[in-house]
């Protein structure tokens, strides 16, 4: 795929998801046996390879686009793809994790507390979601996106300066060390701040990534960045890894629940990962602020079809 | 998703500590495992190798379905009852799922006794209560529900 074209995946993809319905709805009503069932996980294929070009060209999670646009514009109820946004999340954490470990440029000793909070709470968010009503789950979801539009606006191309006295906690948990930055070729000493607000915030973090399936990529690293004063580079490796804990816990929910179909999980991780790597390849070339931009508009349109739909505006 | 392939010849920073790097070969071997179990059993599934559960004709009508009418439809199992129908097709893929979602857990198994050895109480009791929370959340008694 050459850089120049990739412009138009954004629009590719929104195209492909608004035409998916009206394939489905051939009879009578989404999911309708007169698609054949084979059409379903080829579609999801096609739109997650997209989505796994885009999410990595637009700096976001996979799963944060696969939830609101396959729950948006697929036939599968919201449970189900719930449980596959999650696995999504994992296999991608799971996958980048032990370079990230290696390189240290993830760091256990920052990330284990947070993750601890984090599960705990994730467990909680995914009996939540599987408790309450799929509209109301929805018109959550929904609102939520809409809500990560707005952090990722307000925190787009904002670094907070390095911590320069770790609190007592972090001290007591050890949350300090030392990374090589391969760019620079210095070893940055970090250590981390307002550890109770970190951890009260990954706790936040953990219960919306359980109950909606969205990861957590969009608040890790803000989160650890302006809010704990991780240098940005360790923070978003750290980010990754705490998502394979984090997602973990939730993801035992939704699999002891029975929620996991494997026509959607399956097509959609191979899909979303193999598109990650040709969007990894494409990154250097890529025209990436014009597809950031497209993902953020591509985020409020699927954010705003949650919405609607489940407030039965829109269905 | 930022995806980064699994390189065993990744560089190893100097700075990062051997239950770090412990934990990444575990999540290294375990994640390739995984995903090779992952798409070996939806192969079967989908080529009707092992006839499934639930048969492809009737799924669609099955799929939008919240989960609880779903389980009632088609007499599903929860928790860990997936593994009594483990020789059916769509059942078997929960094989592949279920083995990434014990890998974190074989990893925080790994770490605990270099942590324990090296008197590092306060992160081996981190992790000893990650360990807990994730066995509880794989154990089969947090299933929820409408």
């Amino acid at each position: 795929m050459p850089p120049s074209t990739l412009r138009f995946a954004p629009l590719a993809l929104a195209a492909l998801c608004l035409c998916v319905p009206h394939a489905a709805c051939a009879a009578d009503g989404p999911g309708s046996a007169a698609v054949a069932w084979w059409v379903w996980p080829i579609a999801l294929f096609v739109v997650t390879f997209l989505l796994g070009v885009v999410a990595v060209l637009g700096g976001v999670g996979g799963a944060v686009l696969f939830v609101p646009i396959v729950s948006g514009f697929f036939p599968f109820h919201l449970d189900f793809v719930r449980g596959a946004g999650l696995l999504l999340a994992l296999c991608g954490a799971l996958a980048a994790g032990p370079s990230l470990l290696r390189s240290g440029m993830a760091s256990m000793r920052l990330a284990l507390p947070l993750a601890l909070v984090g599960s705990i709470a994730s467990i909680f968010g995914a009996l939540l979601g599987l408790a309450l009503p799929a509209s109301v789950v929805q018109t959550a979801l929904g609102a939520t996106i809409l809500a990560i539009v707005a952090l990722m606006l307000r925190t787009q191309g904002r670094e907070a300066a390095p911590a320069a006295k770790p609190d007592a906690l972090a001290n007591a948990l050890k949350m300090h060390g030392i990374y090589h930055d391969p760019a620079t070729g210095a070893d940055v000493e970090w250590r981390a701040r307002n550890t109770v607000a970190g951890l009260a915030t990954f706790a936040v973090i953990g219960l919306l990534a359980g109950m909606f399936g969205l990861g957590a990529g969009w608040a890790n690293v803000p989160a650890l960045n302006i809010l704990m004063g991780v240098p940005l580079k360790l923070a978003a490796g750290t980010s990754s890894f705490l998502l394979s804990v984090i997602d973990t816990s939730a993801a035992w929910v939704y699999l002891n629940r029975g929620a996991m179909l494997p026509i959607l999980v399956v097509p959609s991780c191979v899909g979303i990962m193999l598109g990650a790597r040709i969007g990894a390849r494409l990154l250097r070339t890529a025209p990436t602020r014009l597809i950031r931009r497209t993902v953020l508009i591509l985020l409020v349109f699927a954010g705003l079809r949650a919405l609607l739909k489940g407030l039965g505006i829109w269905n | 998703m930022e995806l980064k392939r699994p390189l065993v010849s990744a560089h190893v920073s100097s700075h990062v500590s051997d239950e770090q790097l412990r934990y990444a070969a575990w999540m290294d071997a375990g994640t390739r495992i995984g995903f090779l179990v992952l798409v070996a059993t939806f192969c079967v599934y989908a080529s009707g190798l092992a006839a499934p559960h639930v048969s492809f004709a009737d799924l669609p009508k099955y799929w939008i379905l919240p989960i609880d009418q779903y389980l009632a439809a088609t007499g599903g199992p929860v928790g860990w009852g997936w593994v009594a129908f483990v020789a059916r097709g769509d059942y078997m893929n929960f094989i592949g799922v279920a083995f990434l979602g014990v890998v974190t857990m074989a990893c925080y198994l790994r770490i605990l006794p270099p942590l324990l050895a090296k008197r590092d109480w306060v992160f081996a009791a981190v992790a000893f209560l990650e360990l807990a929370v994730l066995l509880a959340a794989a154990s089969g008694a947090i299933t929820g529900g409408h």
